[in-house]
This record gives C-alpha cells, structure tokens and sequence, in this order.
C-alpha cells in the first residue's frame, strides 16, 4: 500500500483529529514510559535521597543476579505458557459447543461474558475466599461432597499447587473473550466446504482436522499473543492471593516489579525489571502486528 | 454409515454437548454464585467446616451495613477497617462518574481519530496508528510511579479527573481500534456519495458514517468503560479518601484487609460493586460481541 | 495507618490508608512531595525513612520531647531512638506472646505450658497422639505478613541469644539462637509433624480465627490478639486460652509503631513544627483533655480500654482502669511479666532490613516445606544478608 497524501483540507482534518488524541497519549502514556526507561539507569534509591548517577546497567545487573530473579522468570515462563495453554483449550471445546444450535444455547452463550464482565479485583477477593485453607468452599466441596482429599489442602501455600491456583482465576477471566474469538472464526468458514468433506466421507473429527484447524489459522495466532501479553503483565492475583509465596513460588516478572519499587524502594531496579518486562511484551507485540494482514491493518495512507 | 451408528453418534454428541454445557454453567457461575451466597450469612456463621452451602435463611445484615446501620456480627478489626468497606455504594458511585467521562472523553477524541485514520489520506496516519494502539499492550505496573509524579505535579492527586485522565489513556488505544476497523468495513459507496454531494469531512462524520456505527460505537463504549471500571492499580494509588476512590479501589483496599476481618462483609461488598459491569454487559450483550468480534475480525 | 497533613490552628486533615497498602502509598507520597507533616512509622521502617530523609529526630525541633523519656518502656524507647536522639511518641506497642488452650492442655493431661520450644514439641506431639489435633501448631507466616520475623525471632530471643553480632553480622553457626530455631520449626514441621505447612500463606487473623474454634492449640501473636480470642461473643474458646511465659528465657520480642515530624514540617517553620508536635503529643504524649489542667495520655488510654491495644508508656501499665478494662481477657499481671523481658530486635535498624525479608521468608517457606535443609537455608539467609550489607556501602 503506498502512501497517499490527500487534498490539504484532507490532511488540515487528519491532523485535528489525530493530534489531540496522539497528544494525551503521549502525555499518559508514552513519557512515563520514557521516564520509567531512564530511571531504570540510574541509582534510584530511598536510602540515597537526592544522589540519582548514572550506573549505566547496574541496576540491570543486579536484577539478574538477585535472589529473586530466577523464580520470577521461570514463574512467568510457566505462567504464561500455562495461561495461553489452558485458555486456548477451555475456549475451543466451549466455543465448539456453543456453536452448535441446541435448547438453551442462547443462555448459554449470555453465561459465557460473566467472567468477562468482572472486575479483576472483584473476583480476586472471592477466589482469596473460595481457596482459603481452613474455611474455603473448594476444600469443602473435595472433602465433603466428592471425596478426593481427606482433608483440607492449601492451595495457597502449598508449592504444589500454588501456582495453579492463581493460574486458574486468569483462565476464567481470559476465556470469555477467546470464546468469542472462535466463535467468529467459525462463523468465517463456509459451510460448504463441510459439506464436500461429509460428502467425501470425513468423520467429525477428522472435519474438524482438515478444515476448521487451518482456516483458524489467523484467529489462533491472535488469541495465542494475545494471551501471552496478558499473561506477562498479569498482577491481581498474585498481589491478592499469594504475595508472590509460598516461598518464591509465585513470583513472577510483574510481581517483582511491584516488589522492587514499594517493597525495597529501589525505584531504579523497579524500572529495569519493568523495562524488561516491556521488552518482552514488545517482542510478542511486534509478532502480534506481523500476523495480521496488512490489508487489514493499513490506515489509509500507511 | 449405518443407521445404528449414526444414532450412536447422535448420542454421544448430545451427551457431549450436555457434559460442557453443564461444566459451562458451572465454570462461568460458580464464584459469582458462592459470593452471593456468603454475602448472605452472618460473618461469624462463615468459619466452619462444613460451611453452610445453602442458608436457611437469608441474612441481609452485611448490606444493611453497607447502608450505613451498625452491625454487631463483625470479625475483629477496628471501626477504621470497616470504613473502608462503607465506602462501597459511594465509590460505585465513583466509578461510574469515572468511567462515563472517561469514555465520553474517548468518543471526542477517539472518533476523529479513528475515522481520520481509517478514512482520511494523510502522511503518517499509520504509524500514528500503531503508536496509538501500542501504547496499550505494555505492562501498567511499569509506569504507576511516574504516573503518579506526573499527576502530583499537575496537583490533581485524590481527585477524580486524574482518574479519568489515566483510564482515558488506558481505554484509547483500543477504542480507537474498534472504531477503526468498524468504519474501514462501511462500504466506501455510501460515504462517497455524501462526499459528492459536496459534504466536508466533518459532515461526512456525521451524518453519514455515525448513524450507520451506532452498533460498533455502543461496544467501543462499553469496552472503554469496563476498562475503567475493571483498573484498580492506579485507581488505588492515586486516590487518599473516598472523594477519589472507585469501586474496584475501594475493593483493592477491601482485599488488603482479606482474611483479616468480616469475609462476609466483603462479599456484600463484592456484589454490590459487580452489579453495575454485570448489568452493562448483560443488557447490551449484543453489542459486546458483536464488537468484540468486528475487533479482530478479518 | 494513616499520614496526615496539617493546616492552621490544628486543622488536621487525615489520610486514612487500608494497613497492607500504607507503606506503598506513603513512598509514593514522599516521592511526589505531597505535603505531609506527621507520618506513622513502624520501626520496620524507621532507619531507611531516616535515611531518605523523610522523618526527622524530634528532639532536635522540639527537646522537650525529652521529658516523655523517662516514662517510656525502655525496649520502646530503644526502638524510637535512632543516632541517639527520639524520633516520635509511641502509638501502638505491642510485644509477642504464648498463649495456649488449657481446656485442651487439661483434655491431653498436661498440666504445664511448656518450658522449652523442645518441650512444646512434645506437647504437640501429646495432642497429635490422642487424636486431638492433626497440627497444633500454627503460625502466620504468609510472604509479607507483617509479624512473621517479630515471631520467628521472638522465638530466637527467648532462647536468651541474639541473631546479630556487633558488626552487625547475622549469626547462623552451630549453636546460635536462629540455627537452633530454624532446626526447631524444621522439625516441628517434618519430623514431628505438629506444625501446619499452611502456616505459609495465614496472616495474624486467620491463626486467631483458627484459634477461635479450636482448631489450633496456640497462638503464637502480639498480645492483642488475646482480646478477640477470649471475647464470649465470638469465640468458642473464650476463657480457655491462657498466656504463658516465653519457653526457655522467657524474653520476647517487642516492637513499636509511633508517630513521628516529616521534614516537610521542619521546613515549613516552626509553626508548623509545632502543629505537628501538638498532633504528635496528642497521639502518644499526654494532652489536657477535659481541660481541668491536668495533662494525661489520652489516646493511649481509650485504644487500651477499647481494643485491648497495648503502648509504650509505662506508668500505663499500672492504670486501673486499664487494668480493670484488661482482665475481662487475659491475667494483666502474666501480661506485664512478658512485656517487661520484651527486647528490641535490632536488625530493623538495618539499612537493609527490608530488603531482605523477603528473602528470609521465602527460605522459612522452603524449610518449612522440605525443600531446603536447616543448614542450607541458613546458608542462603546469610548469603543474602552480607550481599545486601556489602551493597548498602
């Protein structure tokens, strides 16, 4: 697509309407960012009040060599993979059945925007309550209605399982969306191309490998990205639920960040483990953008 | 294929479809429904094993406190801790002030901008597009201390505008996308013929293109406002009492309290603070898929 | 809880802030300069809000800050003191107590609390035997929770040892106070199986509210919590639960939390630094409340009596109706036996201190766990604690 430069009245709109908005972004948005990418050079410390040096990459040195840093990047991998795994999975085995027509779907299809519709902080206070470990409803459910414990388990505190346990509220507030993403892959696919696999004498399964796979090819990637963004820069849960424990086991990149900045009031190694972070988000960003068809993403006049 | 083997193909399929329906229904409801349910029963009946999975009958104390009368049944804390929690129904009332400007705010900008760029020839308009949308994607835990510098400095700290101005920030980028690709999949024809019949771009705005986006600017909106309704972390941060505090910062302080005193309490809390989102997105329910879908729709 | 701002003729304005979130929002404050006079300060916190230069000794604005001197419990003043001169007024002092169930002491067939943290063990493992409790034995140990060193150390303390030296080096040998704890919970956990690994992710309401139906033998907490477990209201154990001395040497930790001038007040005038040193001396000193001439420590008081909120003021101690208030709950006199062996923990006063915790948690968390040896895990503590030291230089 090549540039265009339209009539002068043209460009006079362009400008007025783009610069106000381009302007409050890049006061809110774009110089704290750039704020946040120079402290993270500088010695930023509360114990060393009004001396702000240049250390160049001291402070980045000293988040990789800190006690935290391996299990905040092992646990955001894990995090983040399991994320992206689960939701990717939950979201197409219930956007397969909700794209079927049976009674009730229609309700069904109501239900699936509920988690959608919480408040992250909202459903982190009931999460907190439902795994409590001495009163929570899902060690009441497992010991009491269907016995799989004997007795009631930590799910906050114990290594095994903490980390599912703030994985699982990030799948339930993800999937809606995915759901909805699949949902309108499907609804792309032309139905004759089923017909000539039934014809052809294709199973469902084997329909659904040869034809829906591929041609949500694009839907896919979008929602594997996606969710691995938000997967990186999720906080609530382990800010509400865990604390980053047990142990180090929760820590993750972004509860670091948090860490560095109120806990030790190193605001310089705050901003590098943020600049990190970001860099991370902006690698999958950038692969974000390549998937998406030009065609499709050019503005007039790219 | 057989007859017999269809059937039984039939069978497992609706058997299927009735196994994930149900597990459906459970994933989605189920901590709503448990929070509902505890904002039922007096605190102190909470801390057993088993708990009471259906009350026999409902206890509307937590809310009455919420409503401003004193309750006896409160688990520890002082009168300070339970303050927090008072502020409920004022902060809901906060954030619905804040996420309305917020988005009407992202309807003055944001439609300009998204129609300049998905319609207006001009140097530059796309990467004016990717940087409006990038802005979004990167972690908000980066920049809450140089937020709040900048807000400091502008002497805005603990009131709502700050607030509104962040989220605004935070909803934009997105907003802007929504539109964007809403009014790049209006045939060109009929904004073509307005142009011809002689219609400024401003004209052509208005009275071609918006009419016709009702649908993708009622979902824009909605987007805009559950993000800020959803955003605690600066909501929390930049606001010292209640003048300021929205819901989902007054739930952040409420949480902060969590496990300390009165769960009970909290999960009237909770409720109270869900309804609004809840309500929004159920009466408009088609309109946020459809706009989520047009999002990332070829 | 709360930093205030100040305007004229005592005008205070409050800025009341949910407890977990306080110490973020003030760096936040702090860092953006919003204007605050009085800030609470918890001794956590006190050297490194030193340093930063956000609070200042108030003897140097105020020396009749002085006189209070005498009157404060000597652990207390300790804590409040920093380059040797007093940096606030105590608002709430606490120390950490034992406090045990007798009704199920009495149904196990002990008859004494136990006067070693080995003799505790077998306790434990008494109830666990008879089919009483599983775990006894519960700590709130969550990442960050506020009392997780004030206990684990007050269980170091009362051993009689110290956990530093000097130099200011953490002492982890064969033979110190924090090995043969560490090697206490470590087995308590593992060998004995008496101490519950959920202990990890409670904070001080979740032991009390476990406490409260009996489904902890103790509660190993600051003395206020004491209140709220005997409280007949609310609690199936109200009445059983007993305070007994620190084992071992009996001394515990103490730890204060108190109101102290911003160095925004000090250059806002001495106008200011008086305003601020009146709302000061109102919070922790004594003020003439009924204006009968007489001055007393009023907040301290009405916290005692409503709350049960212990301080850092001696002759309170000796208050009738503070006392009176007291023994609807607990024995004051067992209470003031302990507060008087309480000892400051002087690491806080470390530039590092903070830095560390979490460190040091998560460590206490892999032990308690199995998945790090005593030795190891006192390895990797001190290893982080000389690397934070070398770095402070």
């Amino acid at each position: 697509m090549s540039e265009t430069s339209g009539t002068p009245s043209d460009t006079k709109f362009g400008i007025t309407s783009t610069l106000p908005t381009v302007a409050f972004l890049t006061v809110l948005s774009t110089a704290p960012l750039l704020y946040a990418f120079a402290l993270s050079f500088q010695k930023y410390k509360l114990t060393s009040p009004g001396q702000h040096p240049f250390i160049f990459l001291e402070n980045y040195a000293k988040v990789v060599t800190s006690y935290h840093f391996t299990a905040a990047i092992t646990n955001t991998l894990i995090f983040t993979v399991g994320a992206v795994v689960f939701v990717f999975l939950v979201s197409l085995v219930f956007s397969l059945v909700l794209n079927e027509r049976f009674r009730g779907c229609a309700w069904l299809r109501i239900l699936i925007l509920i988690p959608w519709a919480i408040p992250e902080m909202a459903s982190a206070l009931v999460w907190r309550w439902i795994y409590d470990s001495h009163f929570g409803v899902l060690n009441a459910i497992l010991v009491y209605v269907v016995p799989v414990f004997d007795s009631y388990q930590s799910w906050l505190g114990d290594p095994r399982y903490a980390m599912a346990a703030i994985l699982f509220p990030q799948i339930w507030k993800e999937v809606p969306l995915c759901v909805l993403l699949f949902l309108t892959g499907y609804s792309t696919i032309p139905q004759s191309l089923y017909e000539a696999a039934k014809i052809d004498g294709a199973n469902a399964f084997a329909r659904f490998k040869r034809i829906t796979i591929p041609m949500l090819k694009p839907i896919i990637q979008i929602v594997l990205v996606y969710e691995t963004i938000m997967g990186i820069a999720s906080f609530a849960y382990v800010y509400i639920l865990t604390g980053g424990g047990p142990a180090d086991a929760t820590t993750t990149l972004s509860w670091y960040t948090f860490m560095a900045s109120f806990s030790f009031a190193d605001f310089g190694q705050g901003a590098a483990i943020a600049v990190f972070m970001s860099v991370i988000s902006l690698i999958f960003i950038v692969l974000y953008f390549r998937l998406i068809p030009t065609r499709r993403f050019g503005a007039v006049g790219v | 294929m057989s007859v017999n083997s269809m059937k039984q193909a039939e069978t497992l399929k609706k058997t299927t479809l009735f196994i994930v329906s149900i597990l459906i229904i459970v994933f989605t409801l189920s901590p709503i429904v448990w929070m509902v349910i505890c904002s039922f029963i007096p605190d102190p009946d909470l801390y057993r094993t088993p708990p009471f999975f259906f009350p026999q009958k409902l206890y509307v104390g937590n809310y009455q406190f919420l409503w401003g009368q004193e309750l006896e049944e409160l688990t520890g804390g002082t009168p300070g801790v339970f303050a927090q929690a008072r502020n409920m129904l004022a902060s809901v009332g906060n954030s619905l002030i804040v996420g309305i400007s917020a988005t009407v705010i992202c309807m003055v900008l944001g439609i300009f901008s998204a129609y300049s760029f998905a319609r207006v020839p001009m140097r530059g308009s796309g990467k004016l597009l990717f940087y409006v949308f990038f802005s979004r994607l990167l972690p908000q835990v980066a920049i809450l201390v140089p937020i709040y510098i900048i807000i400091q400095a502008l002497r805005l700290l603990d009131t709502l505008l700050a607030i509104v101005l962040v989220h605004t920030a935070f909803a934009m980028p997105f907003f802007v996308w929504v539109l964007f690709v809403y009014f790049k999949s209006i045939p060109q024809s009929i904004e073509d013929a307005a142009r011809i019949d002689g219609c400024s771009r401003f004209q052509q705005l208005r009275k071609v293109t918006l009419p016709i986006s009702k649908p993708g600017l009622i979902a824009a909106s909605i987007f805009a406002f559950m993000t800020s309704y959803n955003e605690f972390l600066f909501a929390s941060t930049l606001s010292n009492t209640i003048v300021s505090r929205t819901a989902s910062a007054t739930l952040t302080a409420v949480a902060q309290g969590m496990g300390r005193y009165s769960v009970a309490l909290f999960m009237a809390c909770d409720v109270i603070a869900i309804l609004p989102p809840l309500a929004l997105v159920l009466v408009f329910r088609k309109q946020v898929m459809e706009g989520l879908v047009t999002a990332f729709r070829r | 809880m709360y930093k205030r701002d100040k305007g004229i003729d005592l005008e205070v304005k409050i800025t009341d802030v949910p407890y977990d979130a306080y110490k973020s929002s003030v760096i936040s404050r702090m860092q953006a300069k919003t204007k605050t006079d009085v800030l609470y300060v918890e001794d956590n916190w006190m050297s490194i809000w030193d340093k930063a230069g956000w609070i200042v000794p108030i003897e140097d604005h105020k020396p009749e800050i002085k006189d209070y001197i005498p009157e404060l419990v000597p652990a207390v003043r300790e804590a409040m003191t920093l380059h040797g001169k007093l940096y606030g007024l105590p608002y709430y002092c606490d120390n950490i107590i034992f406090m045990y169930n007798s009704a199920l002491y009495d149904q196990a067939g002990i008859d004494e609390p136990p006067k070693t943290w080995d003799e505790l063990s077998e306790h434990c493992v008494k109830l666990k035997d008879k089919g009483i409790l599983d775990r006894p034995l519960g700590f709130a140990w969550k990442r960050g929770e506020w009392t997780f060193e004030d206990v684990l150390f007050s269980i170091v303390y009362s051993r009689g040892k110290k956990p530093i030296d000097e130099q200011g080096n953490l002492m982890v040998g064969s033979g110190s106070g924090l090995y043969d704890t560490f090697k206490w919970i470590a087995d308590a956990a593992l060998k004995y199986k008496v101490l519950d690994p959920k202990s990890v992710e409670l904070v001080c309401e979740n032991v009390q509210e476990t406490t409260k139906v009996a489904q902890y033998a103790y509660s190993i907490l600051p003395s206020y919590f004491i209140a709220a477990i005997n409280d007949p209201k609310t609690s199936k154990v109200a009445g059983q639960m007993k305070i007994a001395m620190m084992p071992e040497k009996g001394d515990t930790v103490g730890f204060m939390r108190m109101d102290s001038m911003s160095m925004m007040a000090v250059e806002g005038g001495s106008d200011q630094i008086d305003a601020a040193y009146a709302l000061i001396e109102m919070l922790g000193g004594k003020v003439d409340v009924d204006g009968d001439g007489t001055k007393e420590y009023y907040t301290a008081k009405q916290w005692a009596i409503k709350n049960g909120l212990p301080f850092g003021i001696q002759p309170l101690f000796k208050d009738p109706e503070i006392i009176d208030a007291w023994s609807k709950w607990v024995d004051v006199g067992a209470l003031g036996a302990q507060a008087a062996k309480s000892v400051f923990f002087e690491a806080k006063k470390y530039l590092w201190w903070e830095d560390w915790r979490p460190a040091f948690e998560t460590e206490v968390h892999k032990l308690i766990a199995g998945q790090v040896s005593v030795d190891d895990a006192l390895k990797n503590v001190e290893a982080e604690w000389n690397k934070l030291k070398a770095e402070a230089k």
